[in-house]
């Protein structure tokens, strides 16, 4: 069989990425322009901040990255991008020009739902075998997922409140912690010893998860700490709660692997950076002899190859757009229940 | 050929000129967002008047200001398209692309949003001082120094613009960028 390359285009947040991935599995080369340094002045993303840059940089990356190939459009089979979900005004830069790349090199446009990159971002990593498990946990979702084929969602359990990188960031805020947040909490975790008394999240059967009360703990023992004048060991404190919020991942998706006898476990989303998680998942794996797979670092974080990998069975499919497709700031690539 | 492109308020305007004669134009009220109507329209008059991307020689998208998102999109195709087929991009703005309609000796361009005006003061053709954005209010008492001046907005000649832009420069792809005029709040007291 011919060799696909599809190239992927990721504007959906502060990262400017263009990659292209031969055959949905192998990366062929990717640019991404992140924007961090920009809006850090700001303790967040500032959406039209991002959408300018997307405009000002993306001709520049799509320059950058045909110099570190010696592919060119003409062996591109189809053009990718991200439509859903994330910031609106940053969505359209790369979707419009995705839709040009493909009118003008007479190429199909695919439109790719951001979630479904980070899951086969672990494509690029070990080829998926199905049925499998995947956890997929973000700013934004927390969920146990048994795919059955591709773009096939089974959800086995969800979280009832906060998803986990969302009380990461709200944990950073309280502790005064400097953007980006999330990651900021295992920094200083890495320092810190989980001295701190935290709720475990109600032990049952079930395979959702819940969040809230971890974060309400932490609020009040911080507030708690400070009236009485004592002064919270941060270091310690993040490494309290991160110890607490993992174990409640590793031990549902425990309970995930026994209720469906998977042989295969994927982690997909921006937490999966998460070094902790990926340390607790290794050891999960090894004590439930299941075949494990965690994305590279640099395919945790928003880029464009995971795009271009999640677009392969699309492609197979011919699951082709017209170019009077949008772009949407929420949009579900399955329902939780 | 060249193509023309106007993104910057509800309406998507796209032209094929040959020289400076217009070939077709094609208007349409985006009633939600430009990004289903904008290359869908860019291809059907390609089409339509039966060439191809390849025979473009220059590319013309008016920068701004206007609706950021709107203008954003329409730079963000036409500096893709011109870096892609390797031709000649110019750019104007909104207010100076207006100001071509009239010949009034004295006259203001204004191009609205919601919560305010971009306003060029003209003279004999000549944009005097920089365009600027006032609030409605501001510019309720703003005008009334200028009861003198005709007042014009939303109004392109297309073949105007082309003749208007001959003699300028051309811009290397990358560097054709939006001009927004108007601040971001988040960068107010920054």
């Amino acid at each position: 069989m011919k060799d696909i390359y599809i190239l992927g285009v990721e504007t959906s947040c502060d990262e400017t990425s263009i990659s292209i991935v031969k055959n949905g599995h192998v990366d062929v080369a990717t640019t991404v322009l992140t924007q961090m340094d920009t809006h850090s002045s700001f303790g967040g993303v500032v959406p039209e901040i991002a959408s300018r840059m997307h405009t000002e940089n993306i001709t520049l990356v799509l320059e950058d990255l045909f110099n570190k190939t010696d592919l060119t459009m003409n062996d591109v089979d189809a053009v990718a991008v991200t439509y859903a979900p994330g910031l609106l005004g940053s969505l359209l830069v790369g979707l419009e020009f995705a839709k040009t790349l493909s009118l003008v090199y007479q190429k199909p446009l695919i439109k790719v739902h951001h979630l479904a990159g980070h899951i086969y971002a672990n494509n690029l990593e070990d080829k998926l075998e199905f049925p499998l498990l995947a956890l997929i946990v973000s700013g934004g979702h927390t969920e146990l997922v048994l795919m059955e084929d591709d773009y096939k969602f089974n959800v086995l359990g969800a979280t009832l409140d906060d998803a986990v990188g969302e009380v990461y960031d709200k944990v950073a805020k309280v502790l005064d912690l400097p953007y980006p947040g999330g990651p900021n909490i295992e920094k200083y975790a890495l320092d810190g010893k989980p001295t701190y008394l935290l709720p475990k999240s109600v032990v049952n059967d079930e395979l959702n998860f819940s969040f809230s009360g971890l974060k309400s703990a932490v609020i009040n023992l911080v507030h708690n700490e400070k009236q009485k004048g004592n002064e919270i060991n941060k270091y310690n404190l993040a490494s309290s709660f991160q110890t607490t919020a993992i174990e409640q991942l590793v031990r549902k998706t425990k309970d995930a692997i026994i209720k469906t006898n998977s042989k295969r476990l994927i982690i997909a989303g921006g937490v999966s950076a998460n070094k902790y998680l990926r340390c607790e998942m290794t050891k999960l794996a090894i004590e439930t002899n299941i075949k494990l797979s965690i994305p590279k670092m640099k395919y945790c974080t928003d880029n464009a190859t995971m795009i271009a990998a999640a677009a392969y069975p699309l492609y197979l499919k011919k699951e082709f757009s017209a170019y009077d497709i949008n772009a949407k700031s929420t949009d579900k690539l399955f329902t939780d229940f | 050929m060249i193509l023309f492109i106007s993104t910057y308020n509800e309406k998507v305007i796209i032209g094929i000129l040959e020289k400076d004669k217009l070939i077709l134009k094609k208007e349409v009220i985006s009633n939600r967002s430009h990004s289903l109507t904008l290359v869908p329209t860019i291809d059907a008059i390609i089409k339509e008047v039966n060439i191809t991307l390849k025979d473009l020689q220059e590319i013309i998208v008016i920068n701004g200001p206007g609706s950021f998102t709107g203008v954003r999109l329409g730079v963000t195709v036409a500096k893709t398209l011109a870096y892609t087929l390797k031709i000649n991009i110019k750019t104007i703005t909104s207010i100076e692309a207006i100001s071509l309609s009239d010949n009034s000796p004295k006259k203001i361009v204004i191009v609205a949003d919601n919560k305010g005006k971009y306003l060029g003061v003209f003279e004999n053709n000549k944009l005097i001082n920089k365009i600027i954005y006032l609030s409605n209010t501001e510019y309720h008492f703003f005008i009334k120094d200028y009861r003198a001046y005709k007042i014009i907005s939303d109004n392109l000649d297309l073949e105007k613009i082309v003749k208007y832009l001959k003699n300028i420069k051309n811009i290397n792809p990358h560097l054709v960028n939006p001009i927004y005029i108007k601040k971001i709040e988040a960068l107010n007291g920054k």
